[in-house]
């Protein structure tokens, strides 16, 4: 988490625009739950998307374990990106209640706290993955701490959820329009995401530069033809 | 005392082969890694670095420097190396200096301070992506790097190519400063074998044949040119020159050229095989680039 934090330091410095237009992100998405669509599918799409590899990594004096390690940071840290956005909208729920703006956002139906539920489940795989992975990735309390961070604010969102599906004539989770769309981009986020953490689990073993590797067999029969 | 062993490594690469590789390196020395085009020079200099992995079927090999294990002690094997890359390893996304931020503190004794006027020395500019830098300001990028934490051992993938004229000569020196302690050593592969000829001390010559890269030479720079003399005679006077002893000729206008190999380094010695007397005197020494040239076009 520290060279996390550290390592995004570094890229406010000397990437400002890149950092700054993150941060717009987790604004609009919070406060405009129209701009939900787009760009939690951008978001969705980019995280699965941008996942640089670079040689560096291999050459630098580290082993498996903590290349792995490194990697996986990287997977987690998108996560948290996720837990921010839907935090800051369940307090903001909280605090306007009545505002016209966040009026069908998150908080609003159980379908969507359902797809964020599954979000944040996911994220507890990964917590399981890094496990299967023989890496220990620090105590037992910080793991422990993990999954209650992860699991609480759904929780009290779920009991708030329910309490107002009693007080509805249609129940809550029929609500069409923003409702939908939004719980849609959730489960694709969430499904995109999955396949991530599946693809990097299969990608356990430290191998070859791949790329490097290749272009060298490539390049060495080009020359002897 | 050796600081650097490598012994019978073989790297599979699918399509391509570099087998049986051995050589050790002593304190304070440079090896110069020769061959033609794909023999598989970055392919051994990777796989020492690690960036290649001996995981495949077929892969052997054993790489330690100062008895310190690639496997075994894989973190203190890769702190004791530096490196320069033909094609540099980090983000292009990056700034010069924010490597040295974010990737400078996994080695031991990284002077970041060091780090940013070696690239106000080499005239990097640091305000630019990776991404917009020129291979040559890329190299000296990774060179600053390199020379700005104490390692054992300095790996030089073809550094020289895309240098200009000037900074290839500072390039040298730094080579000469490093060994001069005789506290580490320099492997540096290069196609500029004029200018290798007078930096290196050992060369490893890496040929190839039918997919497979092999060792053609290892040993001192002096071993290698004392077993070649070059002949300059007309094709009459040609066919006193022991068949086994021609390793390959060059037509000029009115003779040729014929490159001879003696194991010994011992052309004037007398013998039913030997040199005749009256060429003794037209024997000249041939340069590195002129070995390699003869060897490797014959066996082309």
């Amino acid at each position: 988490m520290r060279e996390y934090f550290r390592q995004e330091r570094l890229s406010f410095r000397y990437l400002p625009v890149f950092w700054l237009t993150r941060l717009l992100f987790v604004v609009l998405v919070v406060l405009l739950p129209t701009a939900q669509m787009f760009l939690m599918i951008m978001a969705a799409v980019f995280s699965y998307g941008f996942r640089y590899e670079t040689e560096e990594e291999c050459l630098l004096p580290l082993t498996d374990e903590e290349i792995k390690r490194m990697r996986l940071t990287r997977c987690n840290m998108i996560w948290l990106r996720y837990l921010v956005v839907g935090l800051a909208s369940i307090l903001l729920g909280y605090m306007f209640p009545d505002s016209i703006i966040l009026r069908g956002g998150l908080f609003e139906s159980p379908v969507i706290l359902g797809a964020f539920f599954a979000l944040q489940m996911a994220a507890v795989y990964e917590t399981l993955l890094e496990r299967a992975a023989g890496i220990t990735g620090g105590k037992k309390t910080y793991t422990l701490f993990r999954y209650v961070f992860c699991s609480l604010p759904t929780v009290i969102l779920f009991a708030y959820a329910f309490t107002k599906l009693a007080f509805h004539k249609r129940p809550a989770f029929f609500m069409s329009g923003a409702a939908w769309i939004h719980a849609g981009i959730l489960l694709a986020a969430t499904a995109l995401m999955a396949v991530y953490c599946v693809r990097l689990y299969g990608e356990w073993k430290i191998r070859d530069f791949a790329p490097n590797a290749e272009k060298e067999a490539k390049a060495a029969k080009k020359e002897s033809n | 005392m050796t600081l650097f062993r490598c012994e019978r490594l073989t790297k599979n690469l699918g399509e391509y082969k570099l087998k049986d590789v051995s050589f050790s390196l002593k304190p304070g020395r440079v090896l110069g890694v020769i061959g033609t085009n794909g023999c598989g020079k970055t392919t051994l200099l990777r796989t020492i670095l690690g960036s290649y992995r001996l995981d495949r079927e077929g892969d052997f090999g054993e790489l330690e420097i100062n008895k310190l294990h690639f496997r075994r002690d894989v973190k203190a094997y890769k702190e004791s190396m530096a490196y320069v890359l033909q094609s540099t390893p980090f983000s292009e996304f990056m700034h010069p200096v924010e490597i040295g931020e974010r990737y400078g503190h996994f080695y031991p004794g990284f002077d970041l301070k060091k780090y940013k006027e070696l690239l106000g020395e080499y005239k990097v500019p640091v305000k630019e992506m990776i991404s917009l830098l020129s291979k040559g300001q890329a190299l000296r990028m990774q060179l600053a790097f390199a020379l700005s934490y104490p390692a054992k051992l300095y790996v030089f993938d073809e550094p020289v190519g895309n240098l200009d004229v000037e900074f290839r000569d500072t390039f040298y020196g730094i080579v000469r400063e490093l060994t001069a302690s005789e506290q580490c050593s320099v492997i540096l592969s290069s196609h500029l074998v004029t200018e290798l000829e007078h930096v290196a001390d050992e060369i490893l010559w890496i040929g190839k044949e039918n997919e497979e890269g092999f060792v053609r030479f290892t040993g001192t720079m002096d071993d290698l040119k004392n077993r070649y003399r070059l002949l300059s005679v007309d094709d009459e006077t040609a066919k006193a020159i022991p068949a086994e002893m021609i390793r390959g000729k060059r037509l000029r206008e009115n003779h040729k050229d014929y490159l001879i190999y003696q194991e010994d380094g011992d052309f004037t010695k007398e013998g039913p095989s030997a040199l005749p007397k009256e060429l003794w005197e037209g024997l000249r020494f041939p340069d590195l680039q002129e070995i390699m040239y003869f060897v490797e076009k014959r066996d082309a």
